[in-house]
């Protein structure tokens, strides 16, 4: 019987220690590695908090898991070139990774729960950031860090990845050249926050349920295209918000569902073409800004407010408005009249946002309808000359003559009539 | 008798002409934004707000928002200013606090600049970061507001 017991005894010791998790010092094999040289890391669990200062691939496999305390960051990447860190799973509840004065990073698959901060770049160069998954931590956004941040860095690309829970996304300051393609930003402040940046490219990404979708400040030359920019739909819940911004172009964007779509404030030379306003509650609105912002060809669907303005500061030009009456008796696809924007209403609403609450009041009802009769007299508002009257149905198939599809027909069509009269004759 | 009522309507007439003491008011950063950038009040420690002699709020990110909103404000409607101390994070009169910068100072707004209750903490906290200029309030009228680095 002790035999028995004692054979237990040593079958638990033993299953007790295989099944615990092996915690394997990294930095130890990161200090040993030669310049340039690859560290393959095999499934499992290390110890984290490492400090990167040369060049080195860092892999891990599926159920890579590094873990770390908070104070700092779970890896610290600082004075190196080309460096790579890619497929590992960070647990820490501060920052993931930090990266200073280096060149030629590459982080990519590296997933973060939890995390106060993600990514923090300074001062570094040539860095691409990709398929990144980042859930930040459950506190309010004003007490946890940002997604992403790149700071006075140059030649940045961050694609693919995906963030939700923190404070902005993508927060850039100082940056010159950055390209944000193909990311994901939810439930945050802001999507992405650009601050006194220069050279911006943002292509296909999707901002949902955040405070703002895209905010961008103090910052020149930017492309904003073809993102979804959908259901920021809070208190103060904006789309896009630019703000004291010279030569900006945002094309081809979807924006719905917000309590503003684009807000246009303090800027210069803003250029808004061919996007899509749904159901937003107001869709474009322009706070002391200059004359010289055009927005073109774009379409007003569904929208409480099209457009509105605290004074001119805004051309419109060829614009689709689901409210114009006009009509088109040339059939051009331009309305014969000028489209004027129902102002009273929207100006106030642009003084005192709260007044968002009385749109459609009998009492605002009233005042729209004045406006209708007011506007057609008046010479200081927002006029587009030429509104378009049909929706941009998007490419038409143009006729194109298949010619080995028409020989099998016409063979197929002979023989029908082959048949036909043989069968007629017996 | 009369001259209880006498006493009473100097006594109303007395309160009615002291100075309305105008109080801050908590930030929430789930509802305030900046009134000037729209930027949400994220960071409590740099916020400033005003406060009109009507009663109404305004919430400033950053004091320079606050100095830029002040521009186009008539004083007579102003009733008074806060802004968040340093040290202590308390609110601090706007035209009494004394005030530090350095381009090396992070804001919300980046422009540098931070409020002390005493010009001893604002020496302090200069002493410690090493870098910094000392600025009165008068000073942040004619200061060149804009990222400096």
């Amino acid at each position: 019987m002790k035999k028995i017991v004692w054979l237990l005894l040593l079958l638990c010791i033993t299953g007790a220690s295989t099944g615990a998790a092996q915690v394997v010092d990294l930095q130890s094999q990161i200090d040993a590695a030669e310049e340039g040289s690859v560290i393959q890391l095999e499934k499992g669990v290390y110890e984290g908090n490492v400090i990167i200062t040369k060049s080195i691939f860092l892999e891990g496999e599926n159920g890579t898991v590094m873990k770390a305390h908070a104070d700092t960051p779970a890896i610290l990447i600082e004075n190196a070139s080309d460096v790579a860190v890619r497929g590992i799973d960070i647990e820490t509840l501060g920052t993931g990774v930090t990266v200073r004065r280096s060149n030629e990073v590459k982080l990519s698959n590296i997933n973060m729960r939890g995390v106060d901060t993600g990514v923090q770049v300074y001062n570094s160069q040539q860095l691409l950031i990709s398929s990144l998954a980042i859930e930040g931590n459950a506190k309010h956004y004003a007490k946890k860090g940002n997604g992403i941040g790149i700071y006075n860095s140059a030649s940045i690309e961050l694609f693919e990845n995906t963030i939700n829970s923190v404070q902005d996304g993508f927060y850039i300051e100082g940056v010159q050249g950055i390209t944000i393609h193909d990311n994901t930003v939810t439930n945050s402040r802001y999507g992405t926050h650009f601050m006194y940046s220069e050279n911006g490219d943002i292509r296909h990404n999707m901002y949902t349920q955040n405070v703002t979708g895209l905010m961008v400040m103090m910052t020149e030359d930017i492309q904003v295209k073809q993102n979804d920019v959908s259901y920021q739909d809070g208190f103060n819940g904006t789309g896009i918000t630019l703000y004291d911004t010279k030569n900006t172009l945002l094309q081809s964007n979807h924006i719905e569902g917000n309590r503003i779509g684009v807000s246009v404030q303090k800027t210069v030379d803003v250029e808004l073409l061919e996007n899509t306003f749904h159901m937003n509650q107001t869709a474009l609105e322009s706070v002391r800004s200059e004359e010289s912002n055009t927005a073109m060809q774009n379409q007003f669907v569904g929208n409480l407010v099209n457009v509105r303005s605290d004074q001119q500061g805004l051309h419109l030009v060829n614009n689709y408005y689901d409210d114009y009456n006009g009509i088109d008796l040339d059939d051009n696809g331009t309305g014969d009249e000028a489209y004027v924007a129902l102002q009273s209403f929207g100006q106030w609403m642009v003084r005192k946002p709260v007044y968002q609450y009385f749109i459609e009041s009998p009492s605002v009802v009233l005042l729209n309808t004045i406006d209708k009769q007011t506007n057609t007299t008046s010479k200081v508002l927002l006029v587009d000359e030429s509104p378009a009257t049909m929706k941009n149905q998007g490419p038409t198939t143009s006729f194109q003559l298949q010619l080995p599809q028409l020989v099998i027909g016409l063979v197929l069509l002979i023989g029908c009539v082959v048949v036909y009269r043989r069968s007629v004759r017996i | 008798m009369k001259w209880k009522w006498f006493i009473l309507m100097a006594v109303l007439l007395l309160v009615g002409c002291s100075e309305k003491a105008y109080e801050p008011k908590e930030v929430n950063p789930e509802t305030d934004i900046c009134k000037v950038c729209n930027m949400s009040i994220a960071h409590e420690d740099y916020a400033a707000q005003l406060v009109f002699k009507n009663g109404d709020y305004e919430m400033f990110d950053d004091i320079g928002c606050l100095m830029e909103f002040l521009e186009g404000t008539e004083e007579s409607e102003v009733g008074a200013m806060f802004m968040k101390d340093m040290t202590d994070n308390e609110w601090v009169d706007v035209k009494t606090a004394t005030y530090i910068y350095s381009k090396d100072y992070w804001t919300p707004m980046n422009y540098g600049v931070l409020a002390f209750k005493t010009k001893e903490e604002a020496e302090q906290y200069m002493a410690s970061e090493g870098d910094g200029e000392l600025l009165a309030f008068d000073d942040l009228k004619t200061f060149n507001w804009g990222v400096h680095h």
